[in-house]
């Protein structure tokens, strides 16, 4: 019986040790769990959202389980912040014990409530196998005074009118006579809606006498049409000072700065004169289109289109149109159905875009128009490029051997090698023979050439003049020489009167010249072609006389008688002008 | 004094240009026996880019400018250059033959008009600005001495001689006034459209395709000389961009 009674209680100690050990070591571990809610109330201001801080004091082994924190059981929300480890060595009753603990912090948003004191209930959270809970902790919610110590500016710089795809800058100024620790802040003006952000937010600091201010600016770029409002801006903070050691010493609790709300007024362009081609560019552009592939191509062959658009700003407001719809380009070329490509430069925008003719009778790719608003003249502008003109080279063709059928072809082994071989087609990368042959060497003799001026006209001028000049002289002369001349026969037919027959061709002489002289008679005219009247008639009758009168052999010829008449009629020839 | 010293200014860089012009020989040499079209292509814009380099009036190198610019498919350019080459050496066959292939593959053969007013006014073709004006010169001197001596001496002979050295100094003559006057014609060097007015927005005259190489004769140019208005072979009027035309 003693023997049954030991044995049981030898089975009912190891009962107990084995059933109730692990309880008491789990109750320890869970004795080493600390958890703790922290709130700095001095930085809670009425009606804006704050943080609280989770601090779990709990082992290395044991895990946090982030998505079991509850707070009034419901699920609540939490971002980790940190994780540390702590060591501890402990001594009691002679036993040594090391502990190795972690520290784990979260931070999870509070309302905003109104000013007084507030309970922030029990947080809960499964950490390793089992909840653990928070205490309930006390806050006090304060109501920020506006600030006499700081102040916030905020305005927009906008053209005006602001139309979309405009540029636009937002800026807050913050002037403070101390450092300033920013505790909660409402600064729409830096995250505006329905524009977008254009490079990243600046910030600015500069002196204002004895004032630091602080500047804020965000550039955005109008989207589209509507008027926005935007809500007043405010900003709470503490102005503090900081010790020889770098810690922060504050002034005054939080105080709060407000600036005014604004409009902004987003106006849709122009109706009136609106070109077609209208896409939403505005600025002041310059456009340059030009190939940059080959002018010379076949029928399907694609052409490389490059249109460069210049401007100093509004380049983002580029989108080209749909050129496969345009004028001139639909039916006649296809266009790539892959995005057209574009490369983006300070002061220029590039679209490359790809097409292929699809017509015989193409010669030219047709001029682009583009059309943008120019917000300085407050006008449309239509800018257009020149037609490209473009060469369409006949299709290449494959060689006749392949295409044939080869029932065709008498040579059929000839032909199965080239088809073991595979499809011989012209080879692009194979030049054609040269048609034209040969250039000339050029050597120094051959340049320079100056260009040489003969004055050809000037010289043909001067020679002009000298034959002018010879007529002058020859007139001159002349009429000088044959005013002598008639006299001067005359004369000598006097002295001739031994020889009549000298006499009497002598007098006709003189009397011929002397009509000639006196415009009675041309040059030509011998004594047969005169006429029979006025002086030369007289003249012809006297001659013919004279002549009859010596070849007669007349002894009665008076040969004074004869002179004298001869001398009337050279006289009267001289007064019947 | 500025010509001679354009001279000899030209003459010290002649020893230079003409290394280089060796160079552009050989370039067009090795793009001629190039098998491949991208090697071929290399050595004739290399040969190209070293002839315009150092451009003077000279035939002989607008000839081979013209050639480079065949070799390169540029027919339009070609064809210009052909003409100016023409120009200065009239009589020289390897740029007729060339220049008329040039114009077979362009469309631009020359109109039928063209090709008897070649023949017709034969000499005018034959001589270049410089040798008309040396024979204008020399007929015209021989003309005013055996027309001086006819005048004193009168016999029938020199008369005849004068009237027929006068009559062909007159015919160099009004050759060599219509070769002042071709600063007003001009080639197109691409295809392009005839357009009502100076400005791409203006309709078209016709749908005629005035093919690259064609000749025409410039009326007038705009005050921003980026149009002309211009007369075609086939006596049609419209304006063309600047840019797709070269004048000779």
């Amino acid at each position: 019986m003693v023997m049954l009674r030991r044995t049981l209680f030898v089975f009912v100690l190891l009962f107990f040790l084995t059933a109730f050990t692990p309880f008491n070591q789990k109750k320890e571990e869970k004795a080493d769990i600390v958890l703790k809610v922290e709130v700095q109330d001095e930085l809670v201001t009425e009606n804006q959202p704050f943080l609280a801080k989770i601090i779990i004091y709990h082992s290395e082994n044991q895990k946090i389980d982030e998505r079991s924190f509850k707070v009034d059981k419901q699920p609540l929300p939490v971002q980790f912040l940190s994780r540390g480890k702590q060591f501890s060595i402990s001594q009691i009753n002679g036993e040594r014990k090391e502990m190795h603990n972690a520290v784990s912090c979260y931070i999870f948003e509070v309302k905003g409530s109104a000013e007084g004191l507030h309970t922030l209930p029990p947080v809960s959270v499964k950490v390793g196998d089992s909840f653990f809970e928070t205490e309930a902790v006390s806050y006090f919610v304060n109501s920020p005074q506006i600030s006499n110590s700081f102040n916030l500016i905020s305005y927009l710089d906008t053209p005006a009118p602001l139309y979309p795809g405009q540029n636009f800058t937002a800026t807050y100024r913050v002037i403070m006579s101390d450092d300033l620790e920013f505790v909660y802040e409402n600064l729409p003006l830096l995250d505006l809606k329905n524009c977008q952000k254009k490079g990243k937010q600046k910030k600015r600091v500069f002196y204002q006498g004895n004032q630091r201010v602080v500047e804020y600016s965000q550039t955005y770029q109008t989207k589209t049409v509507g008027e926005y409002q935007i809500e007043p801006s405010f900003l709470e903070g503490r102005l503090f000072n900081e010790d020889f050691f770098g810690r922060r010493r504050y002034k005054k609790g939080v105080e709060r700065a407000v600036s005014e709300g604004h409009t902004l007024q987003v106006q849709d362009f122009p109706a009136e004169g609106r070109p077609t081609t209208f896409n939403g560019a505005i600025g002041q552009f310059s456009m340059e289109v030009a190939l940059d592939s080959s002018a010379q191509v076949c029928l399907g062959d694609k052409l490389k289109l490059k249109i460069k658009f210049k401007a100093s700003e509004g380049l983002d407001t580029i989108h080209l149109s749909n050129l496969s719809q345009l004028e001139g380009f639909k039916d006649q070329f296809r266009f790539n159905d892959l995005p057209i490509s574009t490369k983006n430069a300070a002061d220029e925008k590039v679209f490359i875009c790809e097409l292929r003719p699809m017509k015989e009778d193409i010669v030219e790719i047709p001029p682009i128009e583009f059309s943008f608003y120019n917000p300085k003249k407050s006008a449309y502008s239509t800018i257009s490029s020149y037609p490209i003109a473009i060469t369409l080279l006949p299709m290449k063709q494959p060689f006749e051997n392949i295409v044939e059928p080869i029932a065709k072809v008498e040579n059929i082994e000839k032909v199965q090698q080239e088809a073991l071989e595979g499809p011989q087609w012209i080879d692009e990368g194979k030049a054609a023979l040269i048609e034209i042959k040969g250039v000339y060497p050029i050597d120094a003799k051959d340049t320079p050439k100056s260009h040489v001026n003969y004055h050809e006209f000037e010289i043909v001028a001067v020679l002009l003049v000298l034959i002018l000049v010879q007529l002058v002289w020859k007139n001159f002369f002349s009429s000088q020489s044959k005013g002598k001349d008639s006299l001067f026969y005359l004369q000598l037919a006097l002295k001739n009167k031994q020889h009549l027959q000298n006499y009497q061709l002598l007098l006709e002489k003189a009397l011929l010249l002397r009509l000639r002289e006196k415009k009675f008679t041309k040059e030509t005219l011998s004594i047969d072609q005169l006429g029979f009247q006025g002086i030369t008639g007289e003249v012809k009758i006297y001659i013919q006389e004279l002549q009859q009168q010596l070849f007669s052999g007349q002894s009665t010829f008076d040969l004074e008688k004869s002179y004298s008449k001869a001398r009337e009629l050279y006289k009267k020839i001289g007064e019947s002008l | 004094m500025k010509q001679i010293i354009l001279v000899l200014f030209c003459a010290c860089l002649s020893p230079l240009f003409a290394s280089q012009y060796d160079q552009a020989y050989q370039s067009y040499q090795d793009g001629e026996e190039a098998s491949l079209i991208v090697e071929r292509e290399k050595h004739f814009n290399e040969a190209l880019e070293l002839y315009t380099a150092n451009e003077q009036v000279d035939g002989k190198l607008y000839y081979n400018i013209a050639n480079c610019y065949y070799q390169l498919n540029q027919v339009g350019m070609a064809i210009w250059y052909y003409h100016k080459a023409e120009q200065l050496l009239p009589r020289d066959v390897k740029i007729k033959e060339n220049l008329l292939k040039a114009q077979e593959v362009a469309k631009a053969t020359p109109t039928h008009w063209e090709v008897i007013k070649k023949q017709t006014f034969f000499w005018h073709y034959l001589l270049n600005p410089q040798e008309r004006s040396i024979a204008f010169i020399g007929l015209a001197v021989l003309a005013f001495i055996v027309g001086s001596y006819y005048f004193w001496v009168r016999k029938t002979l020199l008369k005849y001689l004068t009237m027929a050295l006068v009559v062909g100094c007159s015919a160099v003559g009004i050759s060599l006034s219509a070769g002042k006057q071709s600063a007003r014609l001009g080639v197109f060097v691409q295809p392009s459209l005839l357009r009502c007015d100076a400005g791409m927005q203006y309709v078209e005259v016709d749908s005629e395709i005035l093919t690259a190489g064609q000749k025409f004769k410039v009326l007038e140019i705009s005050s921003d000389q980026q149009w002309l208005k211009v007369k075609t072979q086939k006596n049609k009027k419209g304006y063309v961009p600047s840019s797709q035309v070269r004048l000779l």
